[in-house]
Protein backbone atom coordinates (compact mmCIF):
# COMPACT_ATOMS: atom_id res chain seq x y z
CA UNK A 1 0.00 0.00 0.00
CA UNK A 2 1.24 3.51 -0.79
CA UNK A 3 1.62 5.98 2.07
CA UNK A 4 0.06 8.63 -0.21
CA UNK A 5 -3.15 7.74 -2.00
CA UNK A 6 -2.50 7.68 -5.75
CA UNK A 7 -4.53 10.09 -7.87
CA UNK A 8 -7.17 8.09 -9.80
CA UNK A 9 -6.42 7.96 -13.53
CA UNK A 10 -9.53 9.85 -14.72
CA UNK A 11 -8.78 12.66 -12.24
CA UNK A 12 -5.12 12.78 -13.33
CA UNK A 13 -6.23 12.92 -16.97
CA UNK A 14 -8.64 15.81 -16.29
CA UNK A 15 -5.88 17.64 -14.38
CA UNK A 16 -3.49 17.23 -17.30
CA UNK A 17 -6.11 18.56 -19.73
CA UNK A 18 -6.87 21.55 -17.47
CA UNK A 19 -3.16 22.40 -17.10
CA UNK A 20 -2.63 22.12 -20.87
CA UNK A 21 -5.66 24.31 -21.50
CA UNK A 22 -4.40 26.89 -19.01
CA UNK A 23 -0.97 26.84 -20.67
CA UNK A 24 -2.45 27.88 -24.03
CA UNK A 25 -4.80 30.60 -22.73
CA UNK A 26 -2.24 33.40 -23.37
CA UNK A 27 -1.95 32.24 -26.99
CA UNK A 28 -5.56 33.39 -27.49
CA UNK A 29 -4.21 36.93 -27.11
CA UNK A 30 -7.16 38.15 -25.05
CA UNK A 31 -6.41 40.44 -22.10
CA UNK A 32 -9.89 39.72 -20.76
CA UNK A 33 -9.34 35.95 -20.71
CA UNK A 34 -5.82 36.19 -19.28
CA UNK A 35 -7.03 38.39 -16.41
CA UNK A 36 -10.11 36.23 -15.87
CA UNK A 37 -8.11 33.01 -15.64
CA UNK A 38 -5.43 34.62 -13.46
CA UNK A 39 -8.08 35.61 -10.95
CA UNK A 40 -9.82 32.22 -11.18
CA UNK A 41 -6.55 30.45 -10.36
CA UNK A 42 -5.97 32.72 -7.35
CA UNK A 43 -9.47 32.07 -5.99
CA UNK A 44 -9.22 28.37 -6.79
CA UNK A 45 -6.14 28.15 -4.55
CA UNK A 46 -7.92 30.23 -1.89
CA UNK A 47 -10.88 27.81 -1.94
CA UNK A 48 -8.64 24.70 -2.00
CA UNK A 49 -6.87 26.01 1.11
CA UNK A 50 -10.17 26.54 2.93
CA UNK A 51 -11.22 23.00 2.09
CA UNK A 52 -8.32 21.55 4.11
CA UNK A 53 -10.11 23.00 7.10
CA UNK A 54 -13.71 22.29 6.07
CA UNK A 55 -13.64 19.19 3.89
CA UNK A 56 -10.77 17.34 5.51
CA UNK A 57 -10.80 18.31 9.19
CA UNK A 58 -14.52 19.17 9.43
CA UNK A 59 -14.12 22.70 10.85
CA UNK A 60 -16.12 25.47 9.21
CA UNK A 61 -14.30 28.81 9.20
CA UNK A 62 -16.15 32.09 8.72
CA UNK A 63 -12.91 34.07 8.74
CA UNK A 64 -10.60 32.56 6.16
CA UNK A 65 -10.19 35.89 4.35
CA UNK A 66 -8.00 37.08 7.24
CA UNK A 67 -5.03 34.95 6.08
CA UNK A 68 -5.61 35.87 2.44
CA UNK A 69 -5.44 39.53 3.46
CA UNK A 70 -2.42 39.06 5.73
CA UNK A 71 -0.53 37.40 2.88
CA UNK A 72 -1.60 40.11 0.44
CA UNK A 73 -0.86 43.08 2.66
CA UNK A 74 2.48 41.67 3.90
CA UNK A 75 3.75 41.00 0.40
CA UNK A 76 2.50 44.36 -0.92
CA UNK A 77 3.94 46.38 1.99
CA UNK A 78 7.32 44.63 1.95
CA UNK A 79 7.65 45.01 -1.84
CA UNK A 80 6.59 48.63 -1.89
CA UNK A 81 7.23 50.36 1.45
CA UNK A 82 10.37 48.43 2.39
CA UNK A 83 11.51 47.71 -1.18
CA UNK A 84 12.27 44.06 -0.44
CA UNK A 85 13.05 41.73 -3.30
CA UNK A 86 10.29 39.52 -4.64
CA UNK A 87 11.46 36.21 -3.14
CA UNK A 88 11.93 37.41 0.48
CA UNK A 89 8.73 39.48 0.36
CA UNK A 90 6.70 36.57 -0.99
CA UNK A 91 8.23 34.12 1.50
CA UNK A 92 7.66 36.55 4.39
CA UNK A 93 4.02 36.95 3.34
CA UNK A 94 3.49 33.20 3.42
CA UNK A 95 5.27 32.90 6.77
CA UNK A 96 3.22 35.80 8.21
CA UNK A 97 -0.01 34.07 7.17
CA UNK A 98 1.18 30.79 8.66
CA UNK A 99 2.15 32.45 11.95
CA UNK A 100 -1.12 34.37 12.17
CA UNK A 101 -3.08 31.20 11.43
CA UNK A 102 -1.05 29.32 14.06
CA UNK A 103 -1.78 31.96 16.69
CA UNK A 104 -5.50 32.20 15.91
CA UNK A 105 -5.80 28.41 15.65
CA UNK A 106 -4.30 28.05 19.13
CA UNK A 107 -7.46 29.69 20.46
CA UNK A 108 -9.97 28.36 17.93
CA UNK A 109 -9.20 24.64 18.22
CA UNK A 110 -10.24 24.78 21.86
CA UNK A 111 -13.78 25.20 20.56
CA UNK A 112 -15.84 23.16 18.12
CA UNK A 113 -18.74 23.59 15.69
CA UNK A 114 -20.49 26.98 15.71
CA UNK A 115 -18.30 28.35 18.52
CA UNK A 116 -15.21 27.56 16.44
CA UNK A 117 -16.76 29.23 13.39
CA UNK A 118 -17.74 32.37 15.32
CA UNK A 119 -14.27 32.70 16.84
CA UNK A 120 -12.67 32.50 13.39
CA UNK A 121 -15.04 35.29 12.31
CA UNK A 122 -14.13 37.38 15.36
CA UNK A 123 -10.39 37.11 14.66
CA UNK A 124 -10.95 37.91 10.99
CA UNK A 125 -12.81 41.07 11.96
CA UNK A 126 -9.83 42.02 14.16
CA UNK A 127 -7.58 41.66 11.09
CA UNK A 128 -10.04 43.77 9.08
CA UNK A 129 -10.06 46.37 11.87
CA UNK A 130 -6.26 46.57 11.88
CA UNK A 131 -6.18 46.98 8.09
CA UNK A 132 -8.88 49.66 8.34
CA UNK A 133 -7.39 51.68 11.21
CA UNK A 134 -3.64 51.32 10.61
CA UNK A 135 -3.83 53.83 7.78
CA UNK A 136 -0.14 54.77 7.85
CA UNK A 137 0.87 51.21 6.98
CA UNK A 138 -2.10 49.70 5.13
CA UNK A 139 -3.66 52.79 3.59
CA UNK A 140 -6.88 52.20 5.55
CA UNK A 141 -10.09 52.27 3.53
CA UNK A 142 -8.27 53.92 0.60
CA UNK A 143 -6.38 50.66 0.19
CA UNK A 144 -2.69 50.02 -0.26
CA UNK A 145 -2.19 50.97 -3.88
CA UNK A 146 0.72 51.08 -6.29
CA UNK A 147 2.36 47.80 -5.31
CA UNK A 148 5.87 47.52 -6.78
CA UNK A 149 5.67 44.31 -8.74
CA UNK A 150 9.08 42.95 -9.80
CA UNK A 151 10.02 43.58 -13.42
CA UNK A 152 9.93 39.87 -14.30
CA UNK A 153 6.23 39.79 -13.38
CA UNK A 154 5.33 43.11 -14.92
CA UNK A 155 3.91 41.72 -18.14
CA UNK A 156 0.38 40.33 -18.15
CA UNK A 157 1.47 37.04 -19.70
CA UNK A 158 4.49 36.71 -17.40
CA UNK A 159 2.25 37.21 -14.37
CA UNK A 160 -0.25 34.70 -15.77
CA UNK A 161 2.40 31.99 -16.05
CA UNK A 162 3.77 32.86 -12.61
CA UNK A 163 0.23 32.46 -11.17
CA UNK A 164 -0.22 29.17 -13.01
CA UNK A 165 3.08 27.85 -11.65
CA UNK A 166 2.51 29.06 -8.08
CA UNK A 167 -1.08 27.89 -7.82
CA UNK A 168 -0.31 24.61 -9.58
CA UNK A 169 2.61 23.89 -7.27
CA UNK A 170 0.54 24.87 -4.22
CA UNK A 171 -2.35 22.64 -5.34
CA UNK A 172 0.11 19.75 -5.81
CA UNK A 173 1.52 20.26 -2.31
CA UNK A 174 -2.01 20.46 -0.88
CA UNK A 175 -2.91 17.23 -2.70
CA UNK A 176 0.07 15.46 -1.14
CA UNK A 177 -0.79 16.81 2.31
CA UNK A 178 -4.46 15.83 2.06
CA UNK A 179 -3.69 12.33 0.74
CA UNK A 180 -0.89 11.52 3.18
CA UNK A 181 -1.16 9.87 6.59
CA UNK A 182 -1.79 13.38 7.97
CA UNK A 183 -4.74 13.85 5.61
CA UNK A 184 -6.19 10.48 6.63
CA UNK A 185 -5.93 11.49 10.28
CA UNK A 186 -7.79 14.71 9.42
CA UNK A 187 -10.57 12.68 7.79
CA UNK A 188 -10.73 10.51 10.92
CA UNK A 189 -11.03 13.65 13.06
CA UNK A 190 -13.77 14.96 10.75
CA UNK A 191 -15.66 11.69 10.90
CA UNK A 192 -15.58 11.37 14.66
CA UNK A 193 -13.32 13.26 17.05
CA UNK A 194 -13.94 10.89 19.97
CA UNK A 195 -13.20 7.81 17.89
CA UNK A 196 -10.05 9.43 16.49
CA UNK A 197 -8.95 10.28 20.03
CA UNK A 198 -8.99 6.75 21.35
CA UNK A 199 -7.18 5.52 18.26
CA UNK A 200 -4.32 7.72 19.49
CA UNK A 201 -4.80 10.82 17.32
CA UNK A 202 -4.31 14.14 19.10
CA UNK A 203 -7.38 15.71 17.56
CA UNK A 204 -6.71 19.23 18.79
CA UNK A 205 -3.18 19.19 17.36
CA UNK A 206 -4.45 17.83 14.03
CA UNK A 207 -7.07 20.59 13.81
CA UNK A 208 -4.36 23.15 14.63
CA UNK A 209 -2.17 21.88 11.78
CA UNK A 210 -5.12 21.86 9.38
CA UNK A 211 -5.78 25.51 10.30
CA UNK A 212 -2.12 26.43 9.76
CA UNK A 213 -1.95 24.66 6.38
CA UNK A 214 -5.17 26.36 5.28
CA UNK A 215 -3.98 29.79 6.45
CA UNK A 216 -0.56 29.36 4.81
CA UNK A 217 -1.96 28.61 1.36
CA UNK A 218 -4.58 31.34 1.71
CA UNK A 219 -1.57 33.62 2.29
CA UNK A 220 0.01 32.39 -0.95
CA UNK A 221 -3.23 33.21 -2.81
CA UNK A 222 -3.44 36.61 -1.09
CA UNK A 223 0.16 37.54 -1.96
CA UNK A 224 -0.47 36.74 -5.65
CA UNK A 225 -3.79 38.63 -5.52
CA UNK A 226 -2.12 41.79 -4.15
CA UNK A 227 0.52 41.78 -6.88
CA UNK A 228 -2.04 41.03 -9.60
CA UNK A 229 -4.25 43.97 -8.62
CA UNK A 230 -1.25 46.18 -7.78
CA UNK A 231 -3.00 46.87 -4.48
CA UNK A 232 -4.71 45.47 -1.40
CA UNK A 233 -8.02 46.69 -0.06
CA UNK A 234 -9.75 46.15 3.27
CA UNK A 235 -12.62 44.37 1.52
CA UNK A 236 -10.24 41.41 1.12
CA UNK A 237 -10.30 40.93 4.89
CA UNK A 238 -14.03 41.58 5.34
CA UNK A 239 -16.45 38.80 6.30
CA UNK A 240 -18.08 38.94 2.87
CA UNK A 241 -14.80 37.73 1.34
CA UNK A 242 -14.77 34.82 3.81
CA UNK A 243 -18.38 34.08 2.85
CA UNK A 244 -17.55 34.17 -0.86
CA UNK A 245 -14.75 31.63 -0.56
CA UNK A 246 -16.96 29.50 1.67
CA UNK A 247 -19.70 29.50 -0.99
CA UNK A 248 -17.11 28.66 -3.67
CA UNK A 249 -16.03 25.68 -1.57
CA UNK A 250 -19.59 24.51 -0.94
CA UNK A 251 -20.57 24.98 -4.59
CA UNK A 252 -17.67 22.84 -5.77
CA UNK A 253 -18.12 20.21 -3.07
CA UNK A 254 -16.27 19.79 0.19
CA UNK A 255 -15.81 16.03 -0.13
CA UNK A 256 -13.71 16.33 -3.26
CA UNK A 257 -10.16 17.70 -3.35
CA UNK A 258 -10.65 19.64 -6.60
CA UNK A 259 -14.31 20.50 -5.94
CA UNK A 260 -13.55 23.92 -4.39
CA UNK A 261 -11.44 24.89 -7.43
CA UNK A 262 -14.38 24.02 -9.69
CA UNK A 263 -16.64 26.02 -7.38
CA UNK A 264 -14.30 29.02 -7.52
CA UNK A 265 -14.18 28.95 -11.33
CA UNK A 266 -17.95 28.52 -11.65
CA UNK A 267 -18.82 31.27 -9.20
CA UNK A 268 -16.30 33.66 -10.71
CA UNK A 269 -17.57 33.16 -14.25
CA UNK A 270 -21.19 33.40 -13.08
CA UNK A 271 -20.43 36.67 -11.32
CA UNK A 272 -18.83 38.13 -14.45
CA UNK A 273 -21.74 37.02 -16.64
CA UNK A 274 -24.37 38.23 -14.19
CA UNK A 275 -22.72 41.62 -13.83
CA UNK A 276 -23.03 42.10 -17.58
CA UNK A 277 -26.83 41.99 -17.33
CA UNK A 278 -27.71 43.19 -13.85
CA UNK A 279 -26.21 44.84 -10.80
CA UNK A 280 -28.04 42.43 -8.50
CA UNK A 281 -25.31 39.79 -8.26
CA UNK A 282 -25.92 39.29 -4.49
CA UNK A 283 -29.47 38.08 -5.26
CA UNK A 284 -28.11 35.55 -7.76
CA UNK A 285 -25.45 34.53 -5.22
CA UNK A 286 -28.14 33.97 -2.59
CA UNK A 287 -30.15 31.84 -5.01
CA UNK A 288 -27.04 29.79 -5.83
CA UNK A 289 -26.46 29.19 -2.12
CA UNK A 290 -30.08 28.09 -1.62
CA UNK A 291 -29.75 25.80 -4.64
CA UNK A 292 -26.56 24.17 -3.31
CA UNK A 293 -27.96 23.62 0.16
CA UNK A 294 -31.26 22.17 -1.08
CA UNK A 295 -30.24 20.24 -4.18
CA UNK A 296 -26.43 19.83 -4.27
CA UNK A 297 -25.21 19.01 -0.76
CA UNK A 298 -22.05 17.46 -2.24
CA UNK A 299 -21.56 20.33 -4.69
CA UNK A 300 -20.75 20.16 -8.38
CA UNK A 301 -18.08 17.50 -7.81
CA UNK A 302 -20.67 15.33 -6.05
CA UNK A 303 -23.08 15.85 -8.95
CA UNK A 304 -20.35 14.85 -11.43
CA UNK A 305 -19.62 11.71 -9.38
CA UNK A 306 -23.31 10.79 -9.34
CA UNK A 307 -23.63 11.30 -13.10
CA UNK A 308 -20.49 9.22 -13.73
CA UNK A 309 -21.76 6.37 -11.57
CA UNK A 310 -25.19 6.60 -13.28
CA UNK A 311 -23.51 6.32 -16.69
CA UNK A 312 -21.24 3.46 -15.58
CA UNK A 313 -24.32 1.55 -14.45
CA UNK A 314 -25.61 2.00 -17.98
CA UNK A 315 -28.45 4.32 -16.96
CA UNK B 1 2.98 -4.38 40.71
CA UNK B 2 -0.22 -4.69 38.73
CA UNK B 3 -0.14 -3.43 35.16
CA UNK B 4 -3.48 -1.67 35.52
CA UNK B 5 -5.14 -0.78 38.78
CA UNK B 6 -8.49 0.90 39.43
CA UNK B 7 -9.06 2.15 42.95
CA UNK B 8 -12.46 3.31 44.14
CA UNK B 9 -13.46 4.77 40.74
CA UNK B 10 -16.64 6.86 40.73
CA UNK B 11 -17.81 8.04 37.31
CA UNK B 12 -20.87 10.07 36.32
CA UNK B 13 -22.43 11.50 33.17
CA UNK B 14 -23.65 14.90 34.37
CA UNK B 15 -26.01 14.32 37.28
CA UNK B 16 -26.28 10.61 36.63
CA UNK B 17 -23.69 8.62 38.55
CA UNK B 18 -22.91 5.25 37.00
CA UNK B 19 -19.89 3.86 38.87
CA UNK B 20 -19.81 3.72 42.67
CA UNK B 21 -16.30 2.80 43.73
CA UNK B 22 -15.06 0.24 41.21
CA UNK B 23 -11.71 -1.34 42.12
CA UNK B 24 -9.81 -4.11 40.37
CA UNK B 25 -6.42 -4.79 38.87
CA UNK B 26 -4.96 -6.49 35.81
CA UNK B 27 -1.66 -8.35 35.88
CA UNK B 28 0.56 -8.52 32.77
CA UNK B 29 -0.77 -11.07 30.28
CA UNK B 30 -3.99 -11.57 32.22
CA UNK B 31 -7.52 -11.49 30.80
CA UNK B 32 -9.95 -9.92 33.25
CA UNK B 33 -13.65 -10.00 32.47
CA UNK B 34 -16.34 -7.60 33.57
CA UNK B 35 -19.71 -9.29 33.40
CA UNK B 36 -23.19 -8.20 34.30
CA UNK B 37 -26.55 -7.26 32.85
CA UNK B 38 -27.12 -4.25 30.60
CA UNK B 39 -26.58 -0.89 32.29
CA UNK B 40 -24.51 -2.07 35.25
CA UNK B 41 -21.47 0.05 34.32
CA UNK B 42 -19.22 -2.28 32.30
CA UNK B 43 -18.89 0.10 29.37
CA UNK B 44 -18.47 3.11 31.66
CA UNK B 45 -15.64 1.30 33.46
CA UNK B 46 -13.92 0.67 30.12
CA UNK B 47 -14.56 4.24 28.96
CA UNK B 48 -13.10 5.56 32.22
CA UNK B 49 -9.89 3.59 31.64
CA UNK B 50 -9.73 4.68 27.97
CA UNK B 51 -9.94 8.36 28.94
CA UNK B 52 -13.31 8.94 27.29
CA UNK B 53 -14.96 9.95 30.53
CA UNK B 54 -13.10 11.33 33.54
CA UNK B 55 -13.84 9.72 36.91
CA UNK B 56 -15.08 12.10 39.59
CA UNK B 57 -13.25 10.24 42.33
CA UNK B 58 -10.75 7.45 42.64
CA UNK B 59 -7.61 6.62 40.70
CA UNK B 60 -6.62 4.66 37.60
CA UNK B 61 -2.97 3.66 37.54
CA UNK B 62 -1.11 2.26 34.54
CA UNK B 63 2.31 0.75 35.33
CA UNK B 64 2.29 2.69 38.59
CA UNK B 65 1.51 6.03 36.90
CA UNK B 66 -1.72 7.85 37.66
CA UNK B 67 -3.60 8.28 34.37
CA UNK B 68 -6.97 9.32 35.82
CA UNK B 69 -8.73 11.79 33.51
CA UNK B 70 -6.00 11.83 30.85
CA UNK B 71 -7.28 12.50 27.31
CA UNK B 72 -7.92 9.39 25.26
CA UNK B 73 -5.12 9.96 22.72
CA UNK B 74 -2.56 10.04 25.57
CA UNK B 75 -4.01 6.86 27.09
CA UNK B 76 -3.76 5.19 23.68
CA UNK B 77 -0.13 6.27 23.32
CA UNK B 78 0.68 4.81 26.72
CA UNK B 79 -0.25 1.38 25.36
CA UNK B 80 -3.93 0.94 26.15
CA UNK B 81 -5.97 0.01 23.07
CA UNK B 82 -9.73 0.42 23.08
CA UNK B 83 -12.14 -1.64 20.99
CA UNK B 84 -15.56 -0.08 21.51
CA UNK B 85 -18.90 -1.80 21.22
CA UNK B 86 -20.76 -1.26 17.94
CA UNK B 87 -17.46 -1.49 16.02
CA UNK B 88 -16.62 2.15 15.50
CA UNK B 89 -14.55 2.23 12.33
CA UNK B 90 -14.10 5.20 9.97
CA UNK B 91 -16.50 4.50 7.09
CA UNK B 92 -14.93 7.04 4.70
CA UNK B 93 -11.48 5.47 4.99
CA UNK B 94 -10.43 2.20 3.38
CA UNK B 95 -9.50 -0.83 5.49
CA UNK B 96 -5.80 -0.08 5.02
CA UNK B 97 -6.30 3.60 5.86
CA UNK B 98 -8.25 2.67 8.99
CA UNK B 99 -5.19 0.68 10.07
CA UNK B 100 -2.69 3.31 8.97
CA UNK B 101 -4.11 6.14 11.10
CA UNK B 102 -3.58 4.08 14.25
CA UNK B 103 -0.02 3.03 13.34
CA UNK B 104 2.57 3.51 16.06
CA UNK B 105 5.64 1.63 15.02
CA UNK B 106 7.51 -0.41 17.59
CA UNK B 107 10.41 -2.73 16.76
CA UNK B 108 9.00 -6.25 16.54
CA UNK B 109 5.51 -4.87 17.10
CA UNK B 110 2.32 -5.07 15.10
CA UNK B 111 2.22 -4.02 11.46
CA UNK B 112 -0.11 -4.80 8.54
CA UNK B 113 1.55 -8.14 7.85
CA UNK B 114 1.06 -9.45 11.38
CA UNK B 115 -2.44 -8.02 11.56
CA UNK B 116 -3.39 -9.73 8.27
CA UNK B 117 -1.95 -13.00 9.55
CA UNK B 118 -4.28 -12.80 12.54
CA UNK B 119 -7.24 -11.58 10.48
CA UNK B 120 -6.69 -13.07 6.99
CA UNK B 121 -10.18 -11.97 5.89
CA UNK B 122 -9.01 -8.34 5.96
CA UNK B 123 -6.15 -8.80 3.50
CA UNK B 124 -8.20 -9.09 0.27
CA UNK B 125 -10.43 -6.16 1.21
CA UNK B 126 -7.70 -3.65 2.07
CA UNK B 127 -8.89 -1.12 -0.49
CA UNK B 128 -12.57 -1.39 0.43
CA UNK B 129 -14.17 1.49 2.32
CA UNK B 130 -14.86 0.76 5.98
CA UNK B 131 -18.51 1.72 5.60
CA UNK B 132 -19.34 -1.21 3.32
CA UNK B 133 -17.88 -4.00 5.50
CA UNK B 134 -19.98 -6.64 7.22
CA UNK B 135 -20.38 -6.57 11.00
CA UNK B 136 -17.79 -9.30 11.49
CA UNK B 137 -15.29 -7.61 9.20
CA UNK B 138 -15.82 -4.31 11.04
CA UNK B 139 -15.20 -6.01 14.40
CA UNK B 140 -11.99 -7.56 13.08
CA UNK B 141 -10.93 -4.18 11.67
CA UNK B 142 -11.60 -2.46 15.00
CA UNK B 143 -9.42 -4.96 16.87
CA UNK B 144 -6.78 -4.85 14.12
CA UNK B 145 -6.76 -1.05 14.27
CA UNK B 146 -6.14 -1.16 18.02
CA UNK B 147 -3.29 -3.62 17.51
CA UNK B 148 -1.60 -1.22 15.04
CA UNK B 149 -1.08 1.09 18.03
CA UNK B 150 0.96 -1.70 19.64
CA UNK B 151 -0.99 -1.81 22.90
CA UNK B 152 0.08 -3.75 25.96
CA UNK B 153 -3.49 -3.92 27.18
CA UNK B 154 -6.63 -4.24 25.12
CA UNK B 155 -10.02 -3.01 26.33
CA UNK B 156 -12.67 -5.09 24.55
CA UNK B 157 -16.23 -3.86 24.98
CA UNK B 158 -18.88 -6.41 23.99
CA UNK B 159 -16.83 -7.78 21.08
CA UNK B 160 -19.29 -10.58 20.25
CA UNK B 161 -22.41 -8.42 20.26
CA UNK B 162 -24.50 -8.73 17.11
CA UNK B 163 -22.16 -11.21 15.39
CA UNK B 164 -23.16 -14.54 13.87
CA UNK B 165 -22.14 -17.61 15.97
CA UNK B 166 -19.55 -18.69 13.38
CA UNK B 167 -17.94 -15.24 13.46
CA UNK B 168 -17.98 -15.22 17.28
CA UNK B 169 -16.16 -18.56 17.24
CA UNK B 170 -13.38 -17.27 14.99
CA UNK B 171 -13.18 -14.06 17.04
CA UNK B 172 -12.76 -16.16 20.18
CA UNK B 173 -9.77 -17.92 18.61
CA UNK B 174 -8.23 -14.62 17.52
CA UNK B 175 -8.61 -13.07 20.99
CA UNK B 176 -7.16 -16.24 22.52
CA UNK B 177 -4.10 -16.02 20.28
CA UNK B 178 -3.62 -12.37 21.36
CA UNK B 179 -3.77 -13.50 24.98
CA UNK B 180 -1.30 -16.29 24.26
CA UNK B 181 1.09 -13.67 22.90
CA UNK B 182 1.07 -11.98 26.30
CA UNK B 183 -1.38 -9.14 25.65
CA UNK B 184 -3.39 -8.16 28.73
CA UNK B 185 -7.12 -7.88 28.14
CA UNK B 186 -10.06 -6.30 29.93
CA UNK B 187 -13.17 -7.89 28.47
CA UNK B 188 -16.65 -6.48 29.08
CA UNK B 189 -19.06 -9.07 27.74
CA UNK B 190 -22.49 -10.60 28.25
CA UNK B 191 -21.79 -13.76 26.26
CA UNK B 192 -20.87 -16.07 29.14
CA UNK B 193 -19.37 -18.88 27.11
CA UNK B 194 -17.13 -16.31 25.37
CA UNK B 195 -16.06 -14.89 28.75
CA UNK B 196 -15.51 -18.21 30.50
CA UNK B 197 -13.38 -19.58 27.68
CA UNK B 198 -11.03 -16.60 27.59
CA UNK B 199 -10.74 -14.90 30.97
CA UNK B 200 -8.57 -15.71 33.99
CA UNK B 201 -10.58 -13.70 36.47
CA UNK B 202 -14.11 -12.33 36.44
CA UNK B 203 -15.75 -9.41 38.19
CA UNK B 204 -19.52 -9.45 38.31
CA UNK B 205 -20.97 -5.94 38.27
CA UNK B 206 -24.33 -4.74 39.52
CA UNK B 207 -25.59 -1.15 39.84
CA UNK B 208 -22.17 0.39 39.24
CA UNK B 209 -20.30 -1.77 41.75
CA UNK B 210 -18.34 -4.99 41.64
CA UNK B 211 -20.45 -7.47 43.65
CA UNK B 212 -18.39 -10.59 43.17
CA UNK B 213 -14.81 -11.27 42.13
CA UNK B 214 -13.30 -14.64 41.51
CA UNK B 215 -11.39 -16.89 39.19
CA UNK B 216 -13.05 -18.18 36.05
CA UNK B 217 -12.62 -21.71 37.39
CA UNK B 218 -14.64 -20.81 40.48
CA UNK B 219 -17.49 -19.50 38.34
CA UNK B 220 -17.43 -22.62 36.20
CA UNK B 221 -17.62 -24.77 39.31
CA UNK B 222 -20.32 -22.66 40.98
CA UNK B 223 -22.84 -21.67 38.33
CA UNK B 224 -25.22 -20.62 41.12
CA UNK B 225 -23.08 -17.45 41.53
CA UNK B 226 -23.75 -16.52 37.93
CA UNK B 227 -27.44 -17.31 38.39
CA UNK B 228 -27.62 -15.13 41.49
CA UNK B 229 -26.30 -12.03 39.72
CA UNK B 230 -27.09 -12.49 36.08
CA UNK B 231 -30.57 -13.96 35.83
CA UNK B 232 -33.44 -11.50 35.58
Amino acid sequence: MESVRVMPRPVAAVCAVVVLALLVVPLLDSRYLIDLFTEIMIYALFALSLNVLIGYSGNVSFGHAAYFAIGGYTCAILLTTYEWGFAPAFAAAVIASALAAGLVAWFCVRLTDIYFAMLTLAFAMVVWGVAFKWRSVTGGDDGFVGVSVPAMLDSRIGFYYFTLAATGLSAAVLWLICHSAFGRCLVAVRENRIRAGFVGINTRLMRWWAFVVAGTFAGVAGAIFGMFHRGMYIESAFWTESATVLIMTLLGGIYSFFGPAIGAATLFVLERLTNEYTEYWPIVLGMILVGILLFLPDGLAGLARKLASYRSRGG
Amino acid sequence: MAQLELRDVHTAYGQSQVLFGVSFSVEPGECVALIGRNGVGKTTTIRSIAGLVAPRRGAIEWLGENITGRPSHRVAKLGIGYVPEERRIFPELTVWENLDIARRETPGGWDEERVFELFPDLRPIQTRLGGVLSGGQQQMLTIARSLMGNPRLLLLDEPSEGLAPRVVESLREQVRSLKDEGLSIVLAEQNLSFVLSLSDRCHIMEKGEIRHSGSTGELRDHPEILEQYLTV
